[in-house]
């Protein structure tokens, strides 16, 4: 690879890395946790679970009290069976009958227990899973949180694929030469290219699966344009659970049973559990039952089953066998699989986890390796002051998650079950709480002690976690392995190990890897930076002396362009009276031979102002004069575009004019930023 | 050990060009290709259906080639001439549709 090349590689992907980094780490971390979401919640809730097989939930009760409660005539419900726990949630489209009453009209969606029938809506059953889960692609920022996380995968995309470029030749040496006891930048020049190739499998596939996750717009965009934008006929063909059908009309006779639907789909294959449950236009003449599961994983990778059972033929039929592989169908539930670990029980959630704490490191790392290599002498210290405080927000920012995240566990735990909407009880908690650390750790102005402060808090509330669970719900670890509960075990664990291991690590890392910081051995003297900023700017403008050839001097400039806006005008009313040689009459409505006071006025405001301000600026150089001419700027920039917009829109065919003042709305943006410039004295000498 | 300065583009108006054509071109070239390799290709749905995996790697790798320029409008030229290329393409193969019979 040429010198060039290598050069530009490498700062695309430290470009792209940092400005990623902070948002990457905040899905990795939050993800990390949403790989036990459904073991967090039922950890909150602290009931000793229950799980009845699937097969032997009594359906028929469950649907007729949701039929006297919400009319589930005509409409289309949509169950998932959920996993690990006897909730199921359900979710009720709103009703196609026309005739029908009222209460159908309004889609529903809620977790229903399966013995209590007690429902729950979103936010009342909405956990700190659920928050850490909706997190990891930002779906708190309303509408583009996603697609923000989508460009942020993209862009991981980006950054991973030109790191493996550039640490091409020295991945493998880098390998076996990982060494953590040589110089501080060294080891996370090493830390950061070691760790990054192990877990490189890893975060390839969550760039790839989190992109399209987040940005399947993009993917069916060009299959609609090839479907002709038949988006119905498109979802057929690649979701055929999701297939509906029109309403005919209400069904006469009494309505099979569904619990004996799933008990013969349950003789279809061995090693089959249903996962999710779909009944079309219910009570209707052309009603469906759809059921949906897969092979259980140790059994095949990926093996979805679907099951139809059809009201006008009165015929079961397995619409696709979980035996037999189907390319399209069995592609994006691998591409799911591979996102979610849901293969392989805990063991492989576990590996998931560390490898998405790696990728933190990974990103923090470089992160690092950025802040450190550009504190040098060389450096002027405004340049030293941006990255140092860069570094210091972006790790306050990261670092603190595992403390607030930690607390935010305990917090749900303890006062959780006291409000009545849940969830936004963790969204104050969570982010004034992270908001208050993130300051707090950015104002010790110290990487070591940020890092130092999180893994002891961090570390403390997370051997607390299974501590308090035991003390107030007597719910210890030991209970919960009598009680066969695992995955209160999981969670309980999973904080006890991450506290201890924070702990060790606090206590490991000392003031003697801080020494060979290049902040320590070129450090920035907070209390008389004010002073040395100066200096290094009157040093600098001394400098600057030299001559640039393409130099005009700040107030050429203003004069220049204030009378471009003076020359504007004047061809903008040249274009008018040109009209007489297309034989238009110029003698306006009522035009007596007097020039009426409001063209005075308008002459006056626009040319003769800026004809005025281009001559006062020749002498005038006060603070007050440049706000006038400021302000004056603006509110003319404001006409122009006003002006320009209207042609646009009543005169389309004057091109000319139109060309005329889009080059005058030019000329007053130069001209607001010019002014902007000589304002804020920057400028150098020439004033 | 920051990049060498001395390769890099300084022109704001280069490095725009290169990333426009990068995220911009680059879709607009992966998405024409991926249509065109389910219209050309037989088992037409499981090609479509396999750019769920595909779209962003090749996207991925479009957004770097912009950089290798030193100009980055000669990148935009490049990606603007291919997506014209594969948009004429597209528009041949496109006559028999399988997807809309």
């Amino acid at each position: 690879m040429s010198n060039r090349n290598y050069n530009v590689f490498f700062n695309t992907h430290t470009v792209s890395g940092i400005v990623i980094s902070v948002a990457l780490y905040i899905i990795f971390f939050a993800g990390a946790f949403a790989l036990f979401k459904d073991e967090i919640g039922i950890w909150e809730e602290g009931k000793k679970s229950t799980y009845t097989n699937r097969k032997d939930i009594d359906y028929d009760k469950l649907l007729a009290t949701l039929n006297k409660d919400y009319d589930l005539s005509g409409r289309d419900v949509q169950i998932d069976l959920g996993k690990h726990e006897d909730k199921i949630y359900v979710y009720l489209l709103a009703s196609q009958d026309s005739t029908a009453t009222e209460k159908s009209k309004t889609a529903q969606f809620f977790s229903l227990d399966i013995h209590t029938e007690e429902r729950k809506e979103y936010h009342e059953y909405y956990g700190i899973g659920e928050f850490l889960y909706r997190l990891h692609f930002f779906h708190q920022i309303p509408v583009i949180g996603i697609y923000l996380a989508g460009f942020v995968a993209i862009f991981f995309l980006f950054a991973i694929i030109t790191g493996v470029i550039v640490h091409w030749k020295k991945i493998v040496s880098n390998f076996y030469t990982f060494n953590p006891k040589i110089a501080l930048k060294r080891v996370w020049t090493d830390a950061h290219t070691a760790l990054g190739i192990i877990g490189l499998p890893f975060q390839f596939i969550f760039a790839v699966t989190g992109a399209y996750f987040c940005l399947s717009i993009l993917v069916l965009l060009p299959a609609n344009f090839l479907y002709n934008g038949d988006q119905t006929k498109l979802l057929e063909d690649i979701r055929p659970e999701r297939k509906t059908y029109v309403w005919k009309e209400k069904a006469t006779e009494e309505l099979p049973f569904f619990n004996d639907f799933i008990q013969k789909s349950d003789t279809f294959w061995n090693e089959f559990e249903f996962t999710s449950a779909f009944i079309r236009n219910y009570g209707g003449t052309n009603m469906k039952y759809v059921l949906q599961g897969e092979l259980k994983d140790s059994e095949r990778f990926v093996g979805l089953g679907r099951v139809i059972f059809d009201m006008e033929t009165g015929l079961i039929k397995a619409d696709k066998n979980p035996e037999e592989l189907n390319y399209i169908e069995d592609t994006q539930r691998v591409l799911t699989r591979l996102h979610f670990g849901d293969f392989g029980g805990v063991f492989m959630k576990i590996i998931y986890f560390v490898l998405a704490l790696i990728t933190c490191f990974v990103i923090l790392s470089g992160v690092l390796i950025w802040v450190e290599a550009r504190n040098k002498k060389s450096m002027t210290l405004s340049q030293r002051l941006f990255t140092a405080n860069i570094g210091h927000i972006y790790l306050s920012i990261c670092l603190s998650m595992l403390p607030v995240t930690a607390i935010s566990f305990l917090f749900i735990k303890l006062f959780g079950t006291r409000f009545t909407n849940s969830q936004s009880a963790i969204y104050y908690f969570y982010f004034i709480f992270w908001i208050l650390a993130i300051f707090f750790m950015r104002f010790k102005r110290d990487n070591y002690k940020i890092n130092k402060t999180s893994l002891l808090l961090g570390g403390i509330t997370g051997v607390l976690i299974p501590i308090v669970n035991g003390i107030v719900y007597k719910q210890w670890i030991w209970t919960s392995v009598q009680e066969r509960q695992y995955d209160i075990l999981t969670i309980d664990m999973l904080w006890l190990s991450i506290g201890i291991i924070s702990l060790l690590a606090y206590t490991k890392i000392n003031e003697k890897v801080k020494a060979q910081s290049s902040f320590t051995k070129n450090p920035i003297d907070y209390k008389a930076v004010k002073l040395q900023l100066q200096e290094e700017e009157k040093s600098y403008q001394s400098k600057e002396q030299t001559i640039d050839k393409n130099f005009i001097a700040m107030r050429t400039k203003i004069i220049i362009l204030w009378l471009t806006m003076v020359i504007g005008f004047i061809i903008h009313h040249v274009y008018g009276i040109a009209n007489v040689y297309f034989q238009e009459s110029l003698v306006l409505e009522g035009a007596d031979g007097e020039i009426p006071g409001w063209a005075h006025q308008w002459r006056i405001i626009l040319e003769g102002m800026a004809f005025l301000f281009a001559i006062l600026t020749v002498e005038f150089a006060q603070k007050w004069f440049k706000w006038t001419s400021l302000i004056w700027a603006v509110l003319l920039g404001l006409f122009n575009v006003y002006h320009w917009i209207t042609a646009m829109i009543y005169e389309m065919s004057n091109v000319s004019e139109i060309l005329i003042l889009f080059l005058m709305v030019v000329a007053n943006i130069f001209l607001i930023k010019e002014i902007l410039y000589w304002k804020s004295n920057k400028a150098i000498s020439s004033n | 050990m920051p990049a060498n300065r001395k390769y890099l583009t300084t022109s704001p108006w280069h490095k725009g060009a290169k990333i426009v054509s990068g995220i911009l071109g680059g879709y607009i070239i992966t998405a024409l290709l991926h249509m065109i390799a389910a219209l050309v290709l037989p088992f037409h749905k499981e090609i479509l259906i396999s750019s769920i995996f595909t779209m962003f790697i090749i996207w991925g790798a479009l957004l770097i080639i912009p950089f290798l320029f030193k100009n980055g409008f000669k990148s935009l030229l490049l990606y603007i001439l291919v997506i014209v290329l594969l948009y004429v393409v597209f528009t041949l193969v496109q006559q028999e549709n399988p997807f809309v019979l």
